[in-house]
Parts: structure tokens; sequence; C-alpha cells
């Protein structure tokens, strides 16, 4: 029923209705014990509006991955609580998570993670067929057009440039229209002009209401954001809305003292 | 979705086609020898023979038939481990795939489904193929087996219709079920592994690996410690506890494979610091424990099963030579086919002569089922002066009339005590008869002990005992023998008789046994040894498929190609000395288990390794493993490095 009603109607209204689209409540992941102990999060409370595109920032090894990963239940968490969409996903189980993958949330990532030996539509098409949904050709290919690749459609990721694959793994994560994208550094192996054309349409995602959360290095993909959350040694520092690329990066400066 | 197999299919097909080839040849391997074991349980005899002849053909099928009962058991189970070690090395280079699956929203019973489905669609090709393939096997066993005279000259297999539906399920089911550990393990791949470089953090040694392996091991203790004194032959538990050691010790191979590598690099250290080469090999090989110990798997089965296999049989038969010079006290042995004991017994020279007819028993006791054994029929006195026996029950010189002395292990099994009671049946009539006494048990010795009354006057094989006195030498009693005994001179028809001194003679039975034991081994475990040799460089191909990325990486670093190809080269030479480290493991555990239980029996320390089989597996090994490293690196590094490096993947 959900599914249908968002579907014709603009994420952001069911958000503006549900609350945001993630929530982090007092979360804390640990890795390993003793001597190689490492506080990847610590403590983190934070929300991720609907609707909105939301860049994570901070130094290397400071946590942004960890917290997509758990924000995208692919990673347990210590302690404290996660909702996604309103929904607890803090002790889901093994069949809850493969539902939230194939309904809430999508994943790009900076390597791109095509399946190698299927064409881009084949790739792109995997997600409805998992889902057991009745899979439309038109739905797909008009997905693969959207991010403009309409004809690359039986490419595989080996004949398509970095760029090209980028946009491939977009699509597939948007073919099944998940409440929540993570992309993780989506530019990172992307030359500048590439990088722009993705943001691009990354931007235009979030106009239709998609709600986005990116991490990245790069204080111009930053700034396309609606919001910037900073985070340091596993903790959330800061918190900036619409801010400039010039800003991002002078409070990205501050952290190297 | 047809079609996106057949892509996926096109992608990996050195590891597809290494599952459809070890299903084909297994079911090929286990349809031919079923078939044959079919044939030759239900074949008839053709009438119109002599009783002798007759029994020679039942005798030799029976033999057939737990030999090939043997190769079914073999095959089937060598199939199993192969095709379940080929399906795991499809999971542990596809484990990215499966998470990326994972990632876009595929549930863990998705992805075991879509293994088990492969293993399906594999096995059913791998069963057409093996169907084929049987045909030519079949010919080739029967042909190997009659040449041995295991099988009755024009034996021919009669080919059943209904075998294709075993196949079929052989196949099928050695597939699936072989395939439902990998299954398993694709299931529990995580989403997140898709986002880390190459599975890494893999532990090597799974919890199913340590379940299999310690109560595998602990099996393979009982049966190769415990039991093998206290069954009637050896064989019949050593044989099975060596096979489940190889199991075993494969289950644990991840366990040594630091080990052995640690060790290798000690002893070449001062090389491997100085050659990047050999520190990369090394480097690589502790990586990837788990495909190192897969790469290994089939080379511990090689090792274990034929070194395992022949040596075991070899002590047995060390032992048996040293029991019968033991026991038998003579200076010479007359064979012959008619009675000529007295004649023997009126030359000069000769003290005494010991006449031994054997015989086929049938014999059962009130509280256990019938059996047939080997028998002979003796006269007690000349018998006792003949052969040295310590610690007979009862008194062996009463033996006549209706009366039988038995092996004490055998007694045991009748639940028979000296003063009871046995049916024995011989020449078609049923005998109540008392057991007098009681022998202490042997490898080889007959079973049963008759008295010479029973034997059957006419045409039978015999054999006689002689102890010649001081008066004459041995060699002109021989003499004597050859000149006078009857059937040598003209008319009085064939007697077939042979003279030979009693200690050449034994040595020469034992030869002969020896020379039947290598056909055993032969027939058992030749086509397999084919199929694990198939199997091995299944595995060196499979391993290397995945590992064109690396192979480009080196190159782009500054590995020259033939440095790329003498480094893969290294680290298989590394994977063999595992293997051979770890079959010969398996193969000396059996070896000791027998030896020591052998020993026991005969009461002296019997010794026989076979080192010149073992150094010759060995060679095998690492021939066709260092070989097929070299082509197929040489094939992985055709194509220039930067095509095929992370830059495009
Ligand atoms: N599986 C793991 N086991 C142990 N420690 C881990 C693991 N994953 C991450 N860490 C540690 O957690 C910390 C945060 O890692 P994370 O990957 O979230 O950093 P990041 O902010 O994404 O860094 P980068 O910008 O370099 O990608 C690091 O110190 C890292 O070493
Ligand atoms: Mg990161």
């Amino acid at each position: 029923m959900n599914e249908i009603v968002r579907e014709f109607a603009p994420s952001s209204l069911i958000g503006a209705i549900e609350g945001p689209a993630v929530e982090f409540r007092n979360v804390t992941r640990v890795y390993g014990s003793g001597g190689t102990r490492v506080v990847a999060l610590d403590d983190v409370t934070v929300e991720f509006p609907s609707g909105s595109w939301t860049a994570v920032m901070g130094p290397s090894g400071s946590g942004k991955s960890t917290l997509l990963h758990i924000a995208g239940g692919l990673e347990n968490i210590t302690s404290g609580q996660v909702l996604i969409d309103g929904q607890d996903i803090t002790d889901a189980s093994e069949a809850e998570l493969t539902r939230l993958r194939r309904t809430k949330v999508g994943f790009v990532f900076q390597n791109f993670n095509l399946l190698g030996s299927l064409t881009a539509e084949q790739n792109v098409a995997m997600p409805l067929k998992l889902a057991g949904r009745r899979r439309s050709r038109l739905e797909v290919r008009a997905v693969l057009t959207q991010v403009g690749l309409g004809d690359r459609l039986s490419h595989k990721p080996r004949e398509l440039s970095g760029g090209q694959q980028q946009r491939v793994a977009i699509a597939r994560a948007l073919v099944t229209k998940p409440t929540v994208l993570f992309a993780d550094e989506p530019t990172g192996a992307l030359d500048s002009n590439a990088a722009r054309a993705v943001l691009g349409m990354l931007r235009s995602m979030v106009d239709d209401g998609q709600t986005i959360v990116m991490v990245t290095h790069d204080p111009v993909a930053a700034a396309g954001a609606d919001q910037v959350v900073f985070l340091s040694d596993g903790r959330v520092i800061d918190q900036m809305v619409r801010p400039s690329a010039r800003e991002v990066a002078d409070r990205l400066a501050r952290f190297e003292e | 979705m047809l079609r996106m197999a057949w892509s996926t299919f096109l992608d990996r097909w050195p590891v597809f086609i290494g599952a459809i080839i070890t299903v084909a040849v297994g079911v090929a391997l286990v349809q031919a020898s079923l078939l044959t074991l079919i044939s030759a349980v239900s074949s008839t005899i053709p009438p119109g023979l002599s009783e002798i002849e007759e029994t020679a053909i039942r005798d030799g099928l029976t033999n057939a038939a737990g030999l090939l009962g043997m190769v079914v058991g073999i095959s089937v189970l060598v199939a199993f481990f192969i095709v379940g070690s080929t399906f795991s090395f499809t999971v542990a280079q596809r484990a990215r795939d499966f998470a990326l699956l994972r990632l876009v929203g595929a549930s863990p019973r998705q992805v075991g489904r879509l293994l088990l489905g492969e293993a399906l669609l594999l096995g059913s090709l791998g069963t057409i193929l093996g169907v084929l393939l049987g045909i030519p096997v079949i010919r080739f066993e029967v042909w190997m087996l009659t040449r041995m005279e295991f099988l009755p000259a024009g034996f021919s297999p009669d080919w059943h219709l209904w075998i294709l539906a075993v196949s079929a399920g052989t196949g099928t089911v050695v597939a699936v079920i072989a395939s439902l550990g990998a299954s398993h393990r694709a299931s529990r791949v995580r989403p997140l592994e898709a986002l880390r470089d190459a599975g890494g953090a893999d532990k090597a040694m799974s919890l199913s690996r340590w379940v299999i392996g310690l109560i595998a091991l602990a099996g393979a203790g009982v049966l190769l410690v415990v039991t093998p004194t206290r069954v009637g032959d050896p064989l019949e538990v050593v044989i099975p506890g060596l096979i489940v050691l190889i199991i075993a010790l494969s289950a644990l191979t991840p366990l040594v494979v630091p080990l052995i590598g640690g060790l290798i690099g000690l002893v070449l250290g001062p090389l491997l610091r100085q050659s990047p080469i050999y520190e990369l090999a090394h480097a690589n090989l502790r990586d990837g424990v788990r495909r190192s110990a897969s790469t290994a798997a089939p080379i511990v089965i090689l090792v274990g099963l034929v070194v395992g296999f022949s040596g075991v049989v070899n002590v047995v038969n060390a032992g048996i030579q040293e029991e019968t010079i033991r026991i038998l006290d003579g200076d010479l042995i007359v064979t012959a086919t008619k009675p000529v004991g007295e004649h023997l017994a009126a030359l000069d020279g000769v003290r005494t002569v010991s006449e031994e007819v054997p015989l086929r028993v049938w014999i059962e006791s009130a509280d256990t089922e019938g059996d047939t054994v080997n028998g002979i029929a003796i006269n007690p006195i000349a018998y006792l002066q003949t052969h040295r026996l310590s610690g007979i029950i009862g008194d062996l010189t009463g033996l006549q009339g209706e009366t039988v002395a038995l092996d004490q292990f055998f007694a045991s099994g009748l639940h028979v005590q000296v003063g009871g009671m046995v049916d024995v049946r011989l020449d078609g009539a049923t005998r109540d008869m008392q057991v007098i006494a009681t022998f202490p048990h042997t490898l080889s010795r007959p079973k049963v002990l008759l008295p010479i009354a029973l034997a059957p006057a006419g045409d039978h094989q015999r054999r006689y005992i002689i102890q010649t006195d001081e008066t004459e030498t041995a060699a002109s009693v021989a003499e004597q023998i050859t000149n006078t005994i009857p059937g040598r001179s003209a008319g009085s028809g064939p007697s077939n008789v042979s003279v030979s001194a009693l200690d050449d003679w034994v040595l020469r039975e034992i030869d002969i046994q020896g020379e039947v034991n290598l056909k055993i081994t032969i027939a058992v475990l030749g086509l397999v040894t084919v199929y694990i040799v198939i199997a091995m460089i299944n595995a060196v191909v499979i391993s290397a498929a995945p590992r064109r990325a690396d192979f480009a990486i080196a190159r782009l670093t500054g590995l020259s190609r033939w440095q790329v190809v003498w480094m893969a080269f290294w680290e298989s030479l590394t994977v063999v000395t595992i293997g051979v480290i770890v079959g010969a493991l398996a193969a000396g555990g059996a070896i000791a288990g027998v030896t020591a239980a052998v020993s026991e029996i005969v009461g002296t320390r019997v010794m026989a390794t076979p080192w010149a089989l073992f150094g010759a597996v060995t060679v095998v090994a690492v021939v066709v493993v260092g070989l097929t490293s070299v082509l197929t690196t040489l094939a992985a590094t055709r194509q220039p490095a930067v095509e095929v490096s992370g830059a495009r993947e």
C-alpha cells in the first residue's frame, strides 16, 4: 500500500507526514576489543530530513562510511537506536533487512559495484527481479535514459567509462524508488566533468523529492547538498545548512589543526 | 533469467566447466562400476562345467563383486568430495557477486537457491555427459578386470535401462548434496563484503570444517587404533579408516597451510629475502589459505588413497609372509591333485609327511548365521609336527570323526568354545560336529581344521609338507620325488605334482599374492586416480581464473610475464608440498594402524612402507600441478595487463 502511494506522490510529502527519513539516536559503534579497539561512531545523534540532500564530511577514518553502512542496515551497532522511515531497524532480522533493501534504501559506492557479467540493463533490472516485482523493460529503460545511458543498454560494465558505470549504479539504486539513497563518495573515482554530471543528476532527483545521504571529501560536491554534517573521531562536531563550497572548505581546513 | 545465467556462464566458464567435468567423470565412474558389479552379481555360470571349474568361477565372481563394491564406494565418496570442493571454489570466487546481490535486495535464501539451481543445472549437464562417457569407461573397466582375471573371460556387462535413472540420480544428487555446504556458505555472505576488497577477513577454518574434521578424526582413531585387532581381517576396518582419515585431514588442511608455508619460508629464508617473486608468492599463499587448501585437496586424496591403500595392503602381505615362515616347519612342499601321501612317506630320508587338503566349508552355530570360510583337512599328528603352534586350547590330536578345530577369533565370532557343537556343510552334506580344539588367530591361515577323512578322495588340490631326516639331504629327497612320483610315470594319469623347498615356495606364494594385491590396487584405484588427477588439474585452472587482475597488477608493478608465471609456479609447488604432506599423514596413519594390528597378530614387528610409490605419486603431483600452473598462468597473462587490471573493473 505504502509503495503504491509513494509511486504517485513525491516522497517529500510523505516525509513531511512521517518525519525524518533516517534518524540516529545515541548510536555508538565499536570495532574490535582490547588493543585493537576502535570507536568508529561515538554517541551520534543526527537526523536526515525527508526530501533533502545531506552531505557527510570529515577526515579519513572519522566514521563516515560506518555511519552510512549503519543507516543502510549493512552494519550492526554497539548501542543506540536507528530508525529508517520511522521503522526501528536496530534489532531487525535478516528478512526485515532484506525487505528494507528492496523497498527503502538504495546504495551507490565509489567503486561502482556492478555485476561484471551482466549488461547495464540487466544490472538495473536485478533489484526488481530479486524483489519479485513485475518488471517492465520500459521502466528499466526509462531510468537508464534518465541517467543519460539510453543508448548503452546492452553494454557490460567493462565496456563503459567510469562515469557511465557510476550512472548505471545510480540507475540501479533508483529503480526500486527507495525512500533514501545512500552514496559513499559517488564522485570519488570520477573526473570533474563526470562528477559534475553525477551531481547534477542527484540534484534533480532531490528536487523531485528523493532523500539522499552522501559521503564526500569534495567541498564542491557538498555545496550541492541541502545540509552538511561534519564528523570527526566518530562524533558529529558541526552542521551547516546550504553552505557555499568556500565555507565548507574553510570548515574542513580547521580540522587540520 | 536464462540469458543472465548464460552470460554469467560465459564470464566464469573455467569454474563451471570444472564443475561439469567433475560431475561427468564421477557419474561415468559410478555408472561403470555399478553396472559391472550388478552384472557380476547376477551373472549365471554356464552349465556343463566340472565342480572345480564351477567353484573357481563362482569364487572369482564373488571376489570381483567385493572388489567392484569397493570401487563403487570409493567412486561415490571421491565424487562427493571433489564435486563439493569444486562448488566451494565457485562460491569463494564469487563471494563479491553474492554480496552485491544481497546489497541490491537478494535474501539469503535467494542466494542459496541460486547456487542450488546452478548445481542442479551443472549436475544435469554433467550427468548427460557422464552417461555418455560411462559407456567407454564400462568397456575399459570390464576389459581391465578380465585381463587381470578378476572377471571370467567373455564376461559382458548387461545394459539395464534403469541404470540410466541411477546415473541421472547419482549425478544430480551428488551435485546437489555436494553443493549444500557451498550454498549455505553463499547464503551467509554479508552484503558489506561487496564493499571490501577481496574477502580478506575470510576465516580459513569454518565451523563446519572444525566439526567435520574433528568428528572424522575421532572416527578414524577408532577405526585405525581401536578396532583393527578386534576384527578377523584388519583390512575390513583399516580401509574405511583410511578414507575417514583422509576426510578429516582434508577438512583440517587450512590449519597446516600457514604452518607448512612458514616451514618452507624458514628453509628457503635466504632465497625468499633476496627475490621479490618468492616474497610475493609466499604472501599470496598466506593470504589465500582457503584457496591453497582447496587446491591441495585433490592432492591429499591422491597421496592418501594411493599410498595409503597399497601401503596397508603391503603391510598385511608382509605380515602373512612373517606368519607363514614362523608357523611352517618343514623342508619340502609337494603339491598334487591326487593323493600321494603314502608314496611320499615311503621314500628314503622322509621323516614326516603332513597332508593338507584345502576346502571351502560352510559353518554355523546355534547362535549365529552361517558363513563360508577356508578350511583344511589334516592329519593332526603330522600337522602338529610340521607347524609351530602355541596357545592351542583343547586336544588337537583328537581331531577325527565328527570333530573340528577352529581359529580362536572365528570361534568367538560363532559363540562356541571347545566342546561346543557346530554345523558344518561340506560336499552338500551337513554334519553336526564337535569343536575339539581352538588355535590362535592368524592373518592368513585356514579358519577351520577338519579330519583328513573328510577330504575328497578324487581329483583335488592338496599339499604335503615334508620333514627330512639326517640321512638324506632335502635336495636328494626332492630328486627322488620328481623321479618316482606316480603321476610322472606314464599311464597312471596326471597328478600335477611339483616339489619345492619350503622357503622358496613361501616366498613365491607371497610374490604371487603381491602381484594379486597390485592388481587389486590398480583395479580399485586406477580409474579413481585418473579422476583425482583430472580434479587436480581442474583445481589449478579454477583457482587461477579469478587471479587475472592480481597477475595484471603484479605486472603493472614491474614483474615480467615470466616472473608472474614463475611466481604462480612457485605457489603451486608449495601447494603440492602441503597436499603431499597432509596426504602422507593420512596414509601414514592408516599404515601405522594396520602395522600395529598385524604385528600384534603375527607376534613380531612387521614393517613395509611404500617409499617408491610415495615418490612416484609425488612426482606425478608436482608435474601435473606445475605444468597446469604454468600453462594457465601463461593463458591468463596473454592479454596486456592494463586491460585486465582493476582499472576497468
Ligand atoms: N571492519 C572494521 N574493523 C575494524 N575497524 C574498522 C572496520 N571498519 C572500519 N573500522 C575503523 O573505523 C574507523 C572509521 O572507519 P570509516 O570507514 O567509517 O572511515 P571513513 O570516515 O569512511 O574514512 P575514509 O574517508 O577514509 O573513507 C576507522 O578508524 C577504521 O579503521
Ligand atoms: Mg569511507
